[in-house]
């Protein structure tokens, strides 16, 4: 199983209903990424192939752009398009700014993320690694 | 006299399929649990019966048929957890079935849960924080004797209530940083969409998804009948709304018995034959209380569908529509989509709806 975050810039509840319409199948299985910006998700597919055929469609009504994608091990899958391979600026373009309660002094502190901050976790699968 | 030598002779017959489900179980690398209902059971007019009590990774385990043919394939993309006999949170692997004791100690029943992300970070041991929310319904959930306060985008309060006793508090928040300060010992704490808290997701720096499973591929042509049978399930769902329409079928897209649970609180059984589907319907029942017991009978010959739900008819519909195919499988969905996720204490499958009334009576 490969994991994979992108971000689409369309309608991807349209799209779903679309596929379904066309083919009389499911489309993916897709989850926003709570730290990351509108319109990125993650998805699960049994083969790091299989999602070239989804990201096809998504472009038909749109742009997806793949930031990667991470086996159950946490390590980077062999992207075969030089797109869908890590780039740490990729990654942190999509990462929102973080906000951190502070107690203390009543206030909410707001930073930029670095890049180096994980998201959205499996249970049951290793971290990813988001190091170059 | 003859009567009870009969009943015990039938009951030492079906002690041998206990026994074989057993050794089958044990065979195929799989794993027993403790269950009552499968020890109690007294019957072998079933073609297919389901007692949460034997698994192992991808598979739970049916007790009859015999041959395996009957047991149902499970993934699940992640780990999920689930209360033991002992009341303890436990984890249990990828696409392995969950037996859960969360309602009591005794008797395990099959929990199937939708996808669920816990946004709060540190969970095991909570500490204040904050959590980005939208503008949705949102369940917060914990054990410990600790309160955690909300302000920002919503304001109140969860108190605890005791380190072996779950509480939560579902609220409607405006988009934004909902700052949870924690106050005492709050531990598994949790933070999802939705009306109801799901079993513990525990996090660690991020948050964390807990994926659904899907259970199918139960049986063969030889496991059902298409011109009549009856299907039993012991059910509960655990909450009050659900996001999506949720089914249990039998058959195939164009030809089905469907159980389905509606987004509105209604329920409905369906006989769908060479595309045209007709349906008993309850407007709304509560399935959240407590266990109810389902039983639809299709009956091919005399036209007619009937739908009872603890024991009690809901009534009848005819239909004229002729089967194109056979019944050859048992999904917890349709088409992969309108999964049913809820727990489940016994499902059973009749050829016969005579077979069937011997078993439930209130059939007659």
């Amino acid at each position: 199983m490969v994991q994979i975050i992108f971000n689409y810039n369309g309608d991807l509840q349209a799209l779903k209903d679309a596929y379904i319409l066309e083919f009389g199948k499911s489309f993916l299985i897709t989850y926003s990424i709570p730290e990351m910006i509108e319109g990125t998700y993650l998805t699960i597919v049994k083969n790091a192939d299989d999602f070239d055929t989804y990201n096809d469609y998504m472009d038909t009504n749109g742009i997806c752009e793949v930031i990667s994608g991470w086996t159950e091990n946490g390590n980077k899958y062999a992207a075969k398009k030089d797109k869908n391979k890590f780039e740490k600026t990729k990654y942190k373009k999509y990462l929102k700014d973080i906000q951190t309660w502070d107690p203390v002094k009543e206030e909410m502190i707001i930073t930029k993320a670095t890049g180096n901050e994980n998201v959205l976790g499996l249970s049951g699968w290793i971290n990813r690694n988001i190091n170059l | 006299m003859l009567y009870k030598l009969l009943l015990k002779l039938k009951q030492s017959v079906f002690l041998n399929f206990i026994s074989l489900y057993k050794n089958r179980v044990i065979e195929d690398g799989g794993t027993l649990v403790n269950s009552t209902t499968l020890d109690n059971l007294v019957s072998t007019n079933e073609s297919l019966i389901m007692v949460p009590s034997g698994y192992k990774a991808a598979k739970l385990y049916s007790v009859l048929p015999e041959d395996g043919s009957g047991d149902l394939t499970v993934t699940r993309n992640t780990e999920a957890t689930y209360i033991d006999e002992n009341g303890s949170i436990q984890i249990s692997p990828f696409d392995t079935p969950r037996f859960d004791f969360s309602d009591n100690l005794i008797e395990p029943v099959l929990l199937t849960e939708p996808s669920s992300i816990n946004l709060f970070f540190g969970s095991a041991i909570l500490l204040t924080q904050n959590v980005t929310v939208t503008a949705n319904e949102y369940t917060v959930s914990f054990y410990g004797l600790g309160t955690i306060n909300f302000t920002g985008v919503y304001t109140g309060s969860l108190v605890g209530t005791g380190i072996n006793d779950l509480v939560s508090l579902t609220f409607t928040p405006i988009a934004g940083s909902l700052i949870c300060t924690v106050i005492g010992d709050v531990t598994n704490g949790q933070i999802e969409l939705g009306d109801y808290a799901s079993s513990r997701i525990i996090t660690l720096g991020t948050s964390m998804l807990r994926a659904a499973e899907i259970i199918s591929g139960a049986g063969d042509v030889n496991t059902f009948n298409t011109q009549e049978g009856v299907i039993y399930l012991k059910v509960k769902l655990p909450q009050t709304l659900i996001s999506k329409n949720m089914t249990i079928n039998i058959g195939d897209a164009s030809n089905r018995i469907t159980l389905e649970w509606m987004i509105d609180g209604g329920f409905r059984a369906w006989v769908r034959f060479n595309n045209e589907g007709l349906y008993v319907q309850s407007i709304a029942y509560d399935f959240y209380s407590n266990y109810s017991e389902i039983a639809f009978i299709w009956d091919n010959l005399s036209k007619i569908m009937e739908l009872y739900i603890d024991g009690v008819s809901l009534g009848t519909k005819s239909f004229t529509a002729e089967p194109t195919t056979n019944f050859n499988d048992l999904s917890f969905n349709i088409l992969e989509s309108y999964n049913f996720y809820g727990k489940i204490k016994e499902l059973k499958v009749y050829k016969s709806i005579l077979e069937a009334e011997i078993n439930l009576p209130y059939l007659i």
